[in-house]
């Protein structure tokens, strides 16, 4: 079997018409006027894997590599495992290899990502959380947040009823030290927690009424955010998924590169509508504990939305539940603990 | 010396295909996933082989040669140093010396990333190299870049500049030496092109939100956001800002990268009276960068493979090397690659070493 090809010697690009010939376990090397090149046992010549359609190469033991378009007949003299280059040849037992690849992102998607968080959270030193919050608080106090004109009474009367809820949380629930801060600014009626335990009431909200059982209803559910890890999980987890869309995309050309990772960490940070239900279930237990009445948080979204303020957010971005379904799930619950 | 009238173009080609490149993806996709990660640097060496073998210059192609193996150690060592630089930033003190540590290994990493890159690339059987230094990379990589920043970036040309004459003039393909030069007028173009894209399109996407922004603050405060524990709407506001910036960048970048890459390529120079060229038109680059992106999105990812080759393939069409007598005559030695830790680490931060694709 002749293969006709070209050789270049090693480390030179001078190219020359050669042919390349087995017989049993021997090779030759002719050049194109016949006169014999190289000769020697197959064995000590390396097979390049083949890819693709691109001409296969052999390297001599000297370096020499012989190049050729004969694709075929080269690979049928390469003694290695071709079993890849195989499964990539594009027929349609490749729809197969698909629907096992879309299988498998759902998997790393739906279980994977989580695991990662969970390792991340656990990994987590408690006071790198606080150095966080203090950081974008310091920030938000610069940009959006104005200070508080909450009288020193007034103030001191809701941190008694926060550290009322505080002291009702079990050791396991209490794993981060919280504090309570007032401000006031553009946010209007609001309240966040911070992954470090930090919890920042509006003067707005307080303002809202007069009803303390409505404030600790508000307190408890930004407990509960705390408690669940929400904000240190969604940021670990736009992460996480921002790692795994890199690792997964590999390079992706110009514009989708910050498409699917800037893209992601967006949508990723939104708020998440699972973790709202699990707030407001825990507000309403740890209120009930601390022996305030657990209605307040229902007549608190009363409020809202008698003051006309439902979801602001349009379409896409809409992650909070509405208002109505919030309130029956909150009702619900607290029927279960009046029938305890 | 040849006349340089005496060049002879020869376009870069690229043969690669779709559809064959589709199962190497697919394959290569679902066994990191399935080895969680670790076959990723087998996959990263077969698809460079596949565009590397399919890339022809003179009738002679490309091969890249770093092996799996080399690249996942590479990977392994850097996943490593960035865990205990990540525990030791947490220590106050041991942050500074992190830091200054940190100066010292950024020029060599990226170094040594350029060597290795350099010694497994090969064409026609004649290695790359690479010979830059680390002093040096600290140089047009840290220090010249923080300079500009000094001048508002007004000096940034000359920073650019001077990186790109240290990454082409210190390759080597065998032992003929690749020289770049170029006057600074067209690298001050091109910062031009950029903040001119980059502002237009900025203007163009707050134009919209103005009326907004107008009615929100018109009485002192964000009225429209009341949403408990939300900040939607102020968060939708920071989320179109920061969508409309990352457009305008994107593009920006793009048109930036297209026009660098002419100067860059018609700049370069290779021992022995060769030279290259290209010739790519900014809004073809675009507008291949864009619709890219678009079929990738629609198909959930399935049309990457086409959207790579096409790139490859518009990339090759307008490059030429002008080429003096033939290209016969260069000669190299093998070299040890040294480790990939370099090339890992220039991976993973998605460091633009500046060198053209």
């Amino acid at each position: 079997m002749k293969i006709k090809g070209r050789l270049t010697y090693a480390g030179s690009s001078r190219m020359y018409e050669a042919t390349f010939e087995c017989k049993g376990d021997r090779f030759r090397l002719l050049a194109a006027d016949g006169t014999d090149i190289a000769t020697g046992a197959v064995s000590d010549v390396r097979f390049a894997a083949p890819v693709g359609r691109t001409p296969r190469r052999v390297t001599l033991p000297d370096g020499a590599l012989f190049e050729t378009d004969q694709l075929d007949a080269l690979d049928a003299l390469n003694p290695a495992d071709n079993t890849l280059h195989r499964a990539e040849a594009f027929r349609p037992r490749l729809a197969g290899f698909v629907l096992a690849t879309m299988l498998a992102v759902w998997v790393v998607w739906r279980y994977g990502v989580g695991v990662l968080v969970a390792a991340a959270v656990w990994l987590t030193p408690p006071n790198l959380a606080r150095i966080l919050d203090e950081h974008t608080l310091r920030s938000m106090d610069r940009f959006v947040l104005e200070p508080t004109s909450l009288a020193p009474d007034e103030q001191a009367a809701l941190q008694g009823d926060f550290a009322g809820l505080t002291d009702a949380l079990t050791a396991a629930e209490g794993h981060t030290p919280m504090r309570l801060k007032f401000r006031s600014g553009a946010m209007g009626p609001n309240a966040f927690a911070m992954p470090g335990g930090t919890i920042v009431l509006t003067d707005e909200l307080v303002r809202l009424s007069d009803d303390p059982d409505m404030i600790a209803g508000v307190m408890g559910h930004e407990i509960g955010h705390v408690t669940h890890r929400h904000s240190l999980r969604q940021i670990y987890r736009a992460l996480g998924i921002y790692a795994v869309v890199g690792f997964l995309a590999g390079d992706t050309g110009p514009v989708l590169e910050s498409l699917l990772l800037e893209g992601n960490l967006l949508l990723q940070l939104a708020y998440s509508r699972e973790h709202e239900f699990e707030a407001d279930a825990f507000a309403v237990d740890i209120v009930h504990r601390a022996g305030f009445d657990p209605h307040g948080l229902v007549r608190f979204f009363d409020h809202l939305t008698e003051m006309g303020l439902n979801d602001p957010l349009p379409s896409w971005g809409s992650s909070h539940p509405s208002h109505e379904r919030r309130v029956e799930v909150i009702r619900e619950q607290i029927r279960m603990i009046g029938a305890r | 010396m040849h006349d340089p009238s005496c060049l002879r173009p020869r376009r870069v080609l690229f043969h690669g295909n779709a559809r064959e490149y589709f199962g190497i993806w697919i394959v290569n996709l679902l066994l990191s996933i399935v080895t969680l990660g670790i076959y990723s640097a087998w996959a990263k060496v077969r698809t460079n082989k596949y565009f590397y073998q399919n890339t022809e210059i003179a009738d002679r192609r490309f091969d890249y040669h770093a092996t799996g193996m080399q690249i996942l150690i590479g990977r392994i060592i850097i996943v490593a140093g960035f865990i205990i630089f990540q525990l030791l930033a947490l220590v106050p003190l041991a942050l500074l010396v992190v830091i200054i540590g940190f100066l010292f290994l950024f020029p060599w990493l990226v170094t040594r990333s350029l060597r290795f890159n350099a010694r497994v690339t090969t064409w026609a059987n004649v290695r790359f190299n690479f010979d830059g230094k680390p002093g040096r990379a600290f140089l047009v990589y840290l220090l010249y870049p923080v300079l500009s920043a000094l001048t508002l970036y007004l000096a940034y040309p000359f920073a650019d500049r001077a990186r790109r004459r240290f990454v082409v003039g210190h390759h080597l393909i065998g032992r003929s030496r690749l020289s770049f030069d170029s006057g600074i007028g067209p690298f001050y173009m091109a910062m031009l092109a950029f903040v001119g894209v980059v502002l237009v399109t900025l203007a163009l996407t707050f134009a919209g939100t103005i009326p907004t922004l107008m009615q929100l603050f018109s009485d002192g405060s964000f009225r429209v956001n009341r949403g408990f524990d939300g900040m939607e709407s102020f968060v939708w506001i920071l989320v179109r800002a920061y969508i409309g910036a990352a457009v305008a960048f994107v593009l920006g970048g793009m048109v930036y990268a297209a026009m660098m890459r002419n100067i860059i390529y018609c700049g370069t120079k290779i021992e022995g009276g060769h030279a290259l060229h290209s010739d790519m038109p900014v809004g073809g680059y675009v507008w291949v960068g864009l619709s890219n992106a678009v079929v990738v999105i629609m198909t959930l990812g399935l049309m990457l493979p086409w959207a790579k080759v096409r790139m490859a393939r518009f990339l090759a069409a307008h490059t030429q090397v002008m080429i003096a007598g033939d290209l016969d005559a260069f000669i190299g030695d093998i070299l040890p690659e040294g480790g990939a830790f370099g090339d890992a680490y220039t991976d993973m931060e998605a460091i633009d070493l500046g060198l053209p694709a």
